[in-house]
């Protein structure tokens, strides 16, 4: 890079030191451009400050930064794709969307709403402070047209954006995004810890400012879509108000009717949306609680667009050439648990035996065969390789390594060791323990798979609540899931970072933590991430938790694999996220 | 017949009444705690606490008992547990139009068919034609109607967009929208009845024209049509009635595999995500609207009979 310093230095001025440090990072190619990009939007800056960063530093091509840009980029909008569609886009016209049949439990409760068919419902009506960007990250494209950090980052300043209203055309203020936080840490809704009640001032009408507990580098993600249940809601919302009690919203589409019983929700086009009336007149969204059925209605063209499909059950779809295929970057997967501390001196509170089940596994093998190629292979934490501090030289990617398994069994003293793989019956994860069984038998082991149903599996074999159902009581402090299986796989889906992974299901204590993992070097590494605030510490910090959990193997992550959805050919300008949001402001079907 | 249909009306009450004491038995005998599956598994225990609360579950079962029949008896089945902002009244009644659309359409196909089956089958009877009626039948009753259901899914609604994947109409679909849409699962139940209906009606078919009434029209010189309009089909029918007024609580109720797979929002699945749910209320709800259809159902059957049947409406007018 040839650097224009006094460019450089001009820019860096009208920055805080956050910012410097990412742009410093940057400026001495510590990071890529794609993690420059990405972590700029995180920390507030904007695409045309970016775009002068990377002129500065003798990067032309500054398109598709921050995010402000129309979101025809990585969002899986791919007009080019797919055979017939090529024809103009037309105004007006209803489309037809199967989704995931909602959980009843929640019913239509932003706050509270557990799934992605509910997801994808209260998010047309409803919008976040921060909103999606490109390649999978957030952008300022919801509420806040702009945020900055403090120098520290235990304060962050958003300025919403200006005539946006509700639908009864009053004005939205700071006012409802201060008593939205409140009501997100009245039941933690990925703030707990983070945020405190009343810790939002509101300076003026456009301006909130939310003061943190401490320093926290990633809090745009936690009030972005990525954080489903932080949809910005009036201030006299109240915690368990729910859609069709009280139709409301900023976004693009009006609440029409829901029927509970089938699911389908019924949206009209806000007329004075702020970013100007959708294309399409009305949007209908269909609940399937049958996958297969919702598969087969999307081959039979019966609905315009579907959420969510497996790789294998919707083949159909990915072979169809009139199928436009949605499937953002997602940090999904499957993680393989081995209870570290129960039952005392089990075969797997050894670390030897948890490594050698490590090194049968056949990732790729996974991969194509339960993904058809739409996953990669990873390397045993839950640190997807696209964050811009993932460290790539933190260790090498552990291969298969059969003999190198049995070594490390005969080490362990547990050659022909013997275990039944608890798991439940979600998509993917039967099939995956078909293959870790066949897998390790390879090295002498003798692994039985036993499934549950899912909605039984989390409350008698993963990790609960101590007084959940049958559940015994926990085995105390450091053993957080004094029942869960010595071995078994759980699902995990799509985060923007890992926080959620590394602080509930890793951290000494933390509440789905099934492996019963105790590391007062992990607790200190993860505490060192959060509170870093600068790329250098975040890096240094997760490069090191990589290291850590790859050699101590409390869980082996063997993958990550995409979210899939997708529409016919002849619409256009759909975007979703591999949380489920299908966006369609911009959609239209064409002549 | 007046003392026959008030005595049973009060049976039929007094068998809701038990059926209402055992479902509102099951929260407490079910494993797992409903309101631990509501408020979420990782709920504080003050959370918990307060949907225990809210949903009468801290209660003894005795209050809760009181409290289900005064409100039962007052069709007030309250608000779903975990659909807030809906009553049970509302999501039955729902369910349940959806429901008597699909089993009305159903019976409209399947009952003309199976009994013309049946009556032709044993009028030809133990040639290949019966057998051919007979087997068939058999066979396909003796797949489950899931599927039959996922088959006709792949062999008929993906490829030909007149048959639909997705059984409900789009709002406000005229009468013959509805019923195409319908098609398929009302087929499908065609296709799990037809053998069952058609085998009754056969057996009941052939016992009659053995019968010496029968016999006697035959020779005094009636033709076919005559004798079966007017002796055959008035006994012949009569184990068919009972049978399919046995089998509407079911067609009501049960059909949850179908209802999935058609994607159709009906009673039988209403009752299953309750069960999934731990919803009490709209179980309760879904429950007893079956029964009563169930009951309603027999005593036409009982009633239709007797009109068929004198034998039958003399030892019902004599109330024993």
């Amino acid at each position: 890079m040839k650097i224009n310093w006094r460019l450089l230095d001009k820019v860096r001025r009208r920055a805080n030191p956050i910012q410097v440090d990412l742009i410093d990072a940057y400026a001495q190619n510590r990071i890529s451009r794609r993690s420059f990009l990405r972590r700029g939007v995180i920390v507030g800056l904007s695409a045309p400050f970016m775009g002068s960063v990377l002129a500065a530093c003798g990067d032309g091509e500054s398109e598709g930064s921050g995010g402000n840009d129309t979101g025809s980029g990585d969002n899986g909008t791919d007009t080019t794709a797919g055979g017939s569609g090529g024809g103009e886009p037309v105004a007006g016209g209803d489309l037809r969307v199967g989704i995931q049949f909602g959980d009843a439990n929640s019913g239509l409760d932003p706050l509270n709403m557990l799934d992605l068919g509910t997801y994808n419902v209260l998010s047309q009506s409803f919008e976040y402070l921060v909103g999606l960007g490109t390649d999978g990250n957030i952008g300022p494209r919801g509420l806040a047209e702009s945020w900055t950090p403090n120098d520290d980052g235990s304060a962050w300043t958003f300025t919403l954006r200006e005539g946006v209203t509700w639908q009864d055309g009053s004005p939205l203020t700071s006012a409802d995004v201060a008593a939205t936080i409140d009501r997100m840490v009245e039941v933690g809704a990925g703030l707990a810890g983070v945020v405190s009640e009343g810790a939002v001032e509101t300076p003026d009408d456009r301006t909130a400012v939310i003061n943190l507990d401490s320093p926290n580098g990633n809090l745009p993600v936690l009030v972005s879509i990525f954080n489903p249940q932080s949809l910005v809601t009036p201030a006299d919302y109240s915690n368990g108000t729910t859609l069709d009690e009280r139709p409301e919203g900023t976004g693009p589409w009006l609440f029409e009717s829901h029927d509970a019983t089938s699911f389908t929700t019924v949206f009209k086009a806000n007329e004075n949306y702020w970013g100007g009336r959708p294309n399409l007149d009305t949007v209908t969204l269909i609940g399937f609680e049958d996958s297969g059925t919702r598969i087969s209605a999307m081959q039979a063209r019966e609905l315009d667009a579907i959420q969510e499909f497996g790789a294998v059950d919707g083949s159909s779809l990915l072979n169809d050439e009139n199928m436009v295929i949605l499937s953002p970057p997602a940090a999904n997967h499957r993680q393989l648990w081995f209870n570290t501390q129960v039952p005392s001196g089990g075969p797997f509170t050894d670390p030897r035996v948890r490594q050698a089940v490590a090194y049968c596994l056949d990732r790729q093998q996974m991969v194509d065969t339960l993904f058809e190629g739409r996953a990669i292979v990873a390397n045993d934490h839950p640190v997807h390789p696209s964050l811009p501090f993932f460290d790539e030289g933190a260790t090498p990617q552990r291969e298969r390594d059969i003999e190198k398994a049995k070594q490390l069994l005969a080490e362990a003293g547990q050659e022909g060791l013997t275990a039944t793989l608890e798991t439940g019956d979600i998509i993917y994860s039967a099939d995956m323990a078909a293959i870790v069984e066949q897998n390790c038998a390879e090295a002498g082991m003798n692994i039985t798979v036993s499934v549950t149903a899912n909605s039984d599996f989390y409350g008698e074999y993963w990790c609960t609540g101590a007084s959940w159902g049958a559940q015994p009581e926990t085995g105390g402090p450091g053993v957080p899931c004094g029942a869960s299986a010595p071995i078994g796989i759980v699902d995990y889906g799509h985060r923007p970072t890992p926080d959620i992974y590394f602080g509930r299901a890793l951290q000494t204590d933390g509440d789905w933590n099934s492996s019963n993992y105790a590391s007062a070097e992990f607790d200190q590494l993860f505490t060192e991430y959060q509170g870093a605030v600068d790329v250098d510490g975040q890096k240094a910090a997760v490069g090191k938790i990589q290291q850590l959990l790859h050699d101590d193997c409390p869980a082996a992550y063997p993958f990550f694999f995409d979210y899939l959805g997708g529409h016919d050919a002849s619409v256009s300008g759909i975007e979703n996220t591999a949380l489920g949001h299908m966006l369609f402001q911009n959609a239209s079907k064409t002549a | 017949m007046g003392r026959f249909i008030v005595r049973r009306l009060l049976l039929s009450i007094l068998t809701l009444a038990i059926i209402l004491v055992l479902v509102t038995l099951i929260p407490n005998i079910a494993p797992g705690d409903p309101a631990r599956k509501i408020a979420g598994g990782t709920a504080s225990p003050e959370r918990l606490q307060a949907v225990t609360e809210s949903l009468g579950l801290d209660k003894s079962v005795g209050e809760q008992l009181v409290d289900v029949a005064s409100d039962t008896a007052q069709f007030d089945f309250g608000m779903s547990f975990t659909r807030p902002t809906e009553t049970v009244t509302g999501l039955v009644t729902t369910s349940l139009w959806n429901s008597t659309k699909l089993v009305v359409f159903s019976l409209f196909l399947v009952l003309p068919l199976s009994i013309a089956g049946g009556v032709y089958a044993a009028y030809k009877r133990d040639t290949w034609i019966d057998r051919l009626i007979v087997n068939v039948g058999v066979a396909l009753a003796s797949v489950p109607e899931f599927v039959v259901g996922v088959l006709f899914l792949a062999l008929l609604a993906v490829p030909i967009s007149f048959f639909k994947v997705v059984a409900s109409p789009p709002p406000g679909a005229g009468i013959f929208t509805q019923l195409q849409y319908m098609l398929l699962p009302a087929l499908t139940v065609v296709t799990v009845y037809f053998g069952y209906i058609a085998r009754i009606t056969r057996a009941g078919t052939i016992t009659a024209l053995s019968a010496d009434y029968t016999r006697t029209a035959f020779m005094k010189g009636l033709s076919t049509g005559k004798v079966f309009r007017k002796h055959v089909l008035r006994n012949s029918l009569l184990p068919t009635v009972a049978v399919v007024g046995t089998q509407l609580g079911y067609l009501f109720g049960g059909m949850v595999g179908l209802e999935l797979i058609y994607n159709y929002p009906g009673l039988g699945r209403l009752i299953f995500d309750a069960v999934d749910s731990a919803d009490y209320p709209t179980l309760r709800g879904g429950v007893l609207s079956v029964a009563i259809i169930y009951m309603l159902a027999t005593l036409g059957a009982d009633l239709l009979i007797a009109w068929m049947n004198p034998r039958a409406r003399l030892s019902i007018s004599e109330g024993s």
